[in-house]
């Protein structure tokens, strides 16, 4: 396995501080919220954080629950499953990764599209959304060409790359997601029901690799993020109360009881 | 199909029901155009436990893990830049991340709100929010709506269930809420046949514009059933009354 130093992902990381990412709670504290995905098809591995075993026995297709991390910068190696660290070379890693605080960072460990394993450090998205809303992001960390990500048949994403995202805010609710390649109809992922839950960032990661037949999805969902209405309406609050219509209303009772009354009323004279 | 000329001097069956009609839409609109303020009762009970923190954490919801104890704690922290800290990492658990296995477990929706000393029995809807961003309503004011996207009840946090206090045909069921006291049994239904029973603690009445929603819609702390209308004088102009209220209630233990 060739030893992949991941210097673009430490500058990407080091650029997180700066964005609208940071959540209040945690720029208190100077903690960052990191979670780490293994999506390398095939490798049971270690991960190592600063020399520690943090994450034994790591299968692909699994993600950690996030960890709350100082800021500072971090070193992180992947090693294939029992290898020993004072000897062994790391299938991938990366030193001297910038963990700024407040910032929320997915570690994924993937296949590069021509397949050879890396490390991206991905910043979720964590603003609040509005009530009702669920947002979708979808990584394309597959040694696969450009995609589309079709919901309900229709393309939502188009010209997706590895190791690239896109984020969408949509109406929460459940929609059946594909992914084909860019531009075709050739499903090459799905279809999967994705439930978008509400206030959610749902994060969807394409991984695997084309050639192998590995392609799969994974998913990591962020909770806590939604909004609440704007106030409750409860007393009438649509558009037909005006008195206009009141009066309209009104009038057409009593006319229609002064006719109706007048042709009773006539018949049984007549 | 052939109709039978009306005899002299009998009954109409159709001119009495064009009467009828026309009354019952004289009356309600007569009812719509004269209301005034409606019923109101004193406020009392302590306003719903709030959760002490503010926006939430992103997060927040999945477990914690414990903060990594730095090396000679209590000392400042390296300034960004410099060699890595080697901070104890400590483990975290590790899950499936197949699409299978996304989802949580969810409480029973509810599907009826029942109050038998207040004599309401109201069917609810499922509902969210409007394109403005309010809470949905029904627009038949006999149902009331629980907004899906907060808590269920049973679940942590204010469920939150809203109902017209009328409508164009006169008083809707929520109307009864103005006769809440402290300690009215509330009963929830839910789709499995469950019931879950509560107690009235508290009312408040704000002004709408006022209602204080982070605390309404909290998907934190307690368990507790928040039932919301309307009251307080008909605002012509704004087309709706002024006031909310809002009804507290607690699971029986």
């Amino acid at each position: 396995m060739r030893k992949i130093t991941a210097t673009t992902t430490a500058a990407l990381l080091a650029g997180a501080g700066a964005t609208a990412l940071a959540t209040p709670a945690m720029a208190d504290n100077h903690e960052a919220t990191v979670s780490v995905l293994h999506a390398v098809p095939g490798l049971t591995v270690d991960v190592y954080v600063n020399g520690e075993e943090t994450v034994p026995d790591f299968e692909p297709g699994t993600l950690t629950d996030p960890l709350m991390l100082p800021e500072g910068s971090y070193d992180v190696a992947v090693y294939a499953d029992g290898d020993d660290p004072e000897s062994a070379e790391p299938a991938i890693s990366a030193e001297g990764l910038e963990v700024p605080a407040g910032a929320n960072i997915t570690l994924a460990a993937h296949l590069a599209e021509d397949g050879t394993p890396m490390l991206s450090a991905f910043v979720n998205d964590t603003s609040t959304l509005d009530a009702g809303q669920a947002r979708l992001t979808v990584r394309h960390a597959a040694a696969a060409p450009a995609v589309d990500v079709r919901a309900g048949g229709s393309p939502v994403i188009e010209g997706l790359t590895n190791p690239n995202e896109e984020v969408l805010n949509l109406d929460a609710g459940t929609v059946s997601a594909d992914v084909v390649l860019a531009g075709t109809e050739d499903v090459v992922i799905g279809p999967a029901d994705l439930d978008l839950a509400e206030g959610t960032n749902t994060i969807v990661y394409a991984w695997g690799s084309a050639e192998e037949g590995t392609l799969d999805l994974a998913v990591q969902t962020i909770d806590g993020l939604h909004g609440d209405p704007g106030g409750v309406p409860s007393g009438l609050g649509g558009a037909a109360t005006s008195t206009g219509v009141l009066t309209v209303l009104l009038m057409a009772g009593a006319a229609g009881a002064v006719l109706a009354g007048s042709r009773l009323v006539r018949r049984e004279v007549a | 199909m052939p109709r039978t000329q009306p005899r002299r001097g009998r009954f109409s069956p159709a001119a009495a029901a064009a009467l009828l009609i026309s009354l019952a839409v004289l009356v309600s609109a007569l009812w719509a155009l004269q209301r005034g303020p409606l019923p109101a009762a004193a406020d009392f009970g302590a306003p719903a436990p709030a959760t002490p923190t503010g926006p939430a954490a992103p997060g927040a919801a999945v477990d914690p893990v414990p903060t990594a104890a730095l090396p000679g704690e209590g000392g400042a922290e390296p300034p960004a830049g410099r060699a890595a800290p080697r901070v104890a990492v400590p483990r975290p658990d590790v899950r499936d991340a197949s699409v299978e296995a996304v989802g949580e477990e969810r409480q029973p929706a509810p599907t009826r709100l029942l109050a038998p000393s207040l004599g309401l029995d109201v069917p609810l809807d499922a509902v969210g929010v409007t394109g403005d961003g309010l809470m949905q309503i029904p627009e038949d004011a006999d149902r009331a709506g629980w907004y899906r996207h907060g808590p269920a009840p049973g679940e942590a946090g204010s469920a939150v269930v809203a109902g017209h206090v009328d409508d164009l045909a006169g008083p809707g069921a929520f109307m009864a809420l103005n006769d809440a006291e402290q300690g009215t049994p509330v009963t929830i239904v839910r789709e499995d046949g469950s019931r879950l029973d509560y107690v009235v603690t508290a009312r408040r009445t704000t002004d709408k514009k006022e209602l204080p929603v982070d605390d309404l819609f909290d998907r934190e702390g307690e368990p507790r059933l928040q039932l919301v209308t309307c009251t307080g004088e008909w605002s012509e102009r704004a087309g709706s009354y002024t006031d909310n209220l809002v009804i507290t209630a607690t699971p029986v233990p």
